[in-house]
């Protein structure tokens, strides 16, 4: 995987994702005996972000898709008790088209609250030249087979929504990569701890929001547009007469997204939740470039690359940059080379070993061996894999199913 | 949108006319006159779903021994399994998946490795490991709920309330649902405002019941908590009408089985005290419930199989001796209630309280202590037991009979009147020695 190693240089910008391993099943406390323990709170899942996606559409140039993941590793069979979005929360893409820190263009997506496990949840798409339009979401199922993807467009703005559970379209060996830096950090890098070739995210489903959006319904005043996705939620709930839950309060960002794995990686975990609270004006202020620089010197990153690592996203904030002039052509959501990633970000692109290569001072041949998701990804939108479904019965354990 | 917008302004500016109960969740105004508590209806087990996907994460593990995420959730089923069932072979299956998550990639980037080893220590009652695991997870994910909720726990088992109310305040900033609501309640009931517990757990239940699909086990809990409130003052009917509806939507709740049985032993009804019990010991044999058992048997004139019972208590007892130390406390009140084995028993409590100085632990040192004659130390304890407030009729009755043995007659009989006040048949057994007691003391 990897790519020549000019291009690469001229690339601007970073980093990886590691949607590190926030993995917590809503397991409630527990009681062994003598206390009685409650519940643990399953809500904080549901603003967990994966990644951010933006690239043009390689049947159409003149659209952008955007796509966020939120709430991963479902595992299949847990359909029915997660994958569903949050009514209370607030899920946004906000583009920047201006070359500055602010965002310009908020396009933001919110959705009824969940009714029945078999009833799609009703989505109002609010775009930024004051379009709104309202869609469904795909059912998420516990069939063999999935539900086609529901894709709602807008006659008015050519706007697509898709907001449903997928195949989780990371593709990452977290294990493998923990282990290498461990092993820079302790002075005798080991190149091989990337070897494993197991993709983390293999099997699991997320939930993704994906839009396809005409160029021209964004204020744009040059070439370049930058994306961040954010998960937002307000401090209080109410409990209505008819028993429904709603927010009141001003919203908090709970998580964002930009370019992939700054948050994961880049950030020391002690300030991730900082850092998922504060806005690509702050990354501009340089109120992360400490830690990130001190985090690429532990793992032996030199001035020449981290300044290539660091400058972008300290100086114009964690967007992820996309350059609309760029063709975007191929199967998957695009694979001609030198079009993606940290051009934007496509399905396909592999984000871990381009990080790695500067990491690691331009090292030739350096990548973990996980270079392709576990399932192929759409030619068309949403370009997301079907999410995994469970076992047939007839199967290895139809004899215990009972 | 532009409604819903509307809506929420309207409710930021009515906002002072609902009833904030000083404890997160707010209800809507109730002039309408809907009650709070959604009536209870059967929640089907999902069981048969979940031990599908158990399996399936179980396959995962086979093909790869590294899946750390695999291991991270089946952590979290079998502890969900463990707060259904009571069976504590769960804990040892959550234990070995949280130990192997965290080997293959360490806490600091294993966050839900960590909550889940964090949770079986709390489960294992180790609770100075949990509260090191949940500062922590506080350090990593200072801006999320949970890590305070867990932290707060270990630290209110540990009976550093200040601490915990201060982890619980940090809570409430980030989170608003269900956990977060009824841990506040918790901390309420110990403080002895069982109004604002009460409407706490009512608010919990709530939020539990509007999120879809039901969480039943979740829901039954809220039921059960609001019974505990109810019969802690005294309020036999409502305690019971909460624990049936706690069993409509779970059937085979061994919690709300073994309330039932003591609600039903407290309205009079003994021999359905007697089936409620036997019901829940069927699924799980805590000592306590068993101890309970033994009583009602005693009571009846079933002499045989109370020594039956009180026989298997001290078996299980013994067995826990060598799994570390679930039930040594309630082992140790057993023998204390009992008038048996009393240097035992308080010794018990000694060694328990070396670990963890929580009221109910400083209760069962002074319960030990009086019966091995420790009148002093009894008397020292029984007013830490009660420093927080607590509205609670078995220690007000405990500290009654301190201060009967420690010769101050008055303060015996506020606090056995205060008891019976409160509660009047707060235990089969117990709640008549406090009576005998009250009117052996006489009037002054």
């Amino acid at each position: 995987m990897i790519r020549s190693n000019s291009k690469k240089i001229a690339m601007i910008a970073l980093v990886i994702t590691i949607a590190f391993a926030v993995v917590l099943t809503p397991a409630p406390g527990i009681d062994a005996s003598d206390h009685a323990d409650a519940p643990i709170n399953s809500s904080d899942q549901a603003v967990d972000q994966g990644d951010t996606y933006a690239f043009l559409d390689p049947n159409d140039n003149s659209k952008v898709i955007l796509i966020l993941t939120v709430r991963g590793f479902i595992t299949p069979g847990e359909a029915v008790n997660f994958s569903f979005f949050d009514h209370l929360v607030r899920y946004r893409f906000e583009i920047e088209t201006t070359g500055d820190t602010e965002p310009d263009d908020i396009i933001e997506i919110r959705f009824s609250q969940r009714t029945a496990p078999n009833m799609p949840q009703a989505a109002t798409v609010s775009l930024p030249r004051g379009g709104i339009f309202a869609g469904f979401t795909t059912l998420a199922t516990q069939a063999a087979t999935p539900n086609p993807p529901v894709i709602t467009t807008d006659p008015v703005s050519g706007v697509s929504f898709f907001a449903g559970e997928v195949d989780d379209p990371f593709f990452f060996d977290i294990p493998g990569f923990a282990r290498f830096t461990a092993s820079i950090r302790a002075g005798a890098p080991d190149p091989s701890q990337l070897g494993r070739g197991r993709d983390t995210f293999a099997g699991y489903n997320i939930l993704a929001i994906a839009l396809s959006v005409p160029l021209t319904q964004l204020r744009l005043s040059g070439n370049v547009i930058g994306v961040q996705s954010l998960t937002q939620r307000q401090k209080k709930q109410i409990i209505r007469t008819d028993g429904t839950i709603d927010g009141i309060g001003k919203f908090r960002t709970l998580d964002r997204s930009g370019n992939p794995g700054l948050n994961a990686l880049i950030i020391p975990f002690a300030r991730k939740n900082e850092y998922n609270a504060s806005t690509p004006t702050d990354d501009a202020s340089g109120q992360f470039a400490g830690d990130i620089v001190a985090t690429l010197q532990g793992l032996g990153t030199d001035a020449t690359n981290i300044g290539i690592l660091a400058s972008v996203y300290v100086n114009t904030g964690d967007y992820l940059r996309l350059n609309t002039t760029v063709a975007n052509t191929g199967p998957g959501g695009g694979s001609n080379a030198g079009a993606g990633f940290p051009n934007g970000r496509r399905m396909a692109d592999d984000v871990v070993d381009t990080f790695l290569f500067f990491a690691s001072n331009q090292t030739p041949g350096i990548g973990d061996t996980v270079p392709t998701n576990d399932v192929a990804f759409r030619s068309t939108f949403p370009f997301l894999a079907p999410p995994h479904q469970p076992r047939a019965t007839g199967t290895v354990d139809d004899s215990t199913r009972n | 949108m532009a409604i819903k917008i509307n809506r929420l302004l309207f409710v930021a500016v009515a906002l002072m006319i609902f009833t904030s109960y000083g404890c997160g969740a707010l209800f809507e105004s109730r002039a309408t006159g809907s009650p709070p508590v959604p009536p209870a209806a059967a929640i089907p087990s999902d069981s048969e779903s979940t031990q599908a996907v158990v399996r399936h994460l179980e396959e995962k593990i086979k093909l790869n021994s590294e899946d750390f995420v695999a291991y991270n959730k089946l952590a979290g089923y079998y502890l969900q399994f463990l707060r259904e069932t009571g069976n504590t072979s769960y804990l040892d299956l959550a234990s070995r998946a949280a130990r192997a998550s965290l080997d293959v990639l360490p806490a600091e980037q294993n966050t839900g490795g960590l909550a889940a080893l964090t949770q079986v220590e709390i489960a294992s009652h180790r609770f100075a490991d949990a509260r090191e695991h949940a500062r922590l997870l506080t350090e990593i994910e200072p801006r999320k709920s949970y890590p305070f909720e867990l932290l707060g726990d270990a630290l209110l088992e540990l009976g550093h309330y200040e601490e915990a109310s201060s982890a619980y305040s940090q809570m409430e900033q980030r989170g608003n649902g269900v956990g977060p609501q009824i841990r506040l309640a918790r901390l309420a009931l110990m403080r002895g405002q069982t109004d604002v517990a009460r409407k706490g757990f009512e608010a919990a239940l709530a939020l539990a019941s509007a999120q879809t699909p039901a969480p039943r086990e979740t829901i039954a809990w809220c039921r059960w908590q609001l019974g505990e409130t109810a019969f802690s003052a005294g309020d036999y009917e409502t305690a019971e009408r909460h624990y049936q509806d706690a069993l409509t939507v779970f059937a085979d709740y061994y919690r709300a089985l073994a309330s039932l049985g003591r609600v039903r032993a407290a309205l009079g009804d003994l021999p359905g005290a007697i089936e409620n019990y036997q019901r829940a010991i069927n699924i799980f044999p805590d000592p306590a419930f068993v101890a309970a058992l033994g009583d009602l048997y005693s009571l009846t004139g079933r002499e045989k199989e109370s020594a039956a019972e009180y026989a298997l208590v001290e078996q299980i007892g013994r067995l826990n001796q060598s799994n570390g130390a679930l039930y040594s406390r309630q082992l140790a009140l057993f023998y204390a209630d009992h008038d048996i084995k009393p240097e035992e028993a308080y010794k018990m409590a000694v060694e328990e309280f070396k670990a963890r100085q929580d009221i109910y632990g400083a209760d069962a040192l002074a319960w030990t202590a009086l019966k091995a004659g420790r009148v002093a130390e009894a008397e020292r304890s029984i007013r830490d037991a009660l420093r927080l407030g607590t509205q609670d009729a078995k220690l007000f009755y405990h500290r009654g009979m301190i201060a009967r043995a420690a010769g101050r007659g008055q303060e015996a009989r506020d606090y056995l009147k205060r008891a019976l006040a409160l509660n009047p048949q707060f235990d089969p057994l117990q709640a008549s020695r406090a009576r005998r007691a009250l009117e052996d003391i006489g009037k002054p």
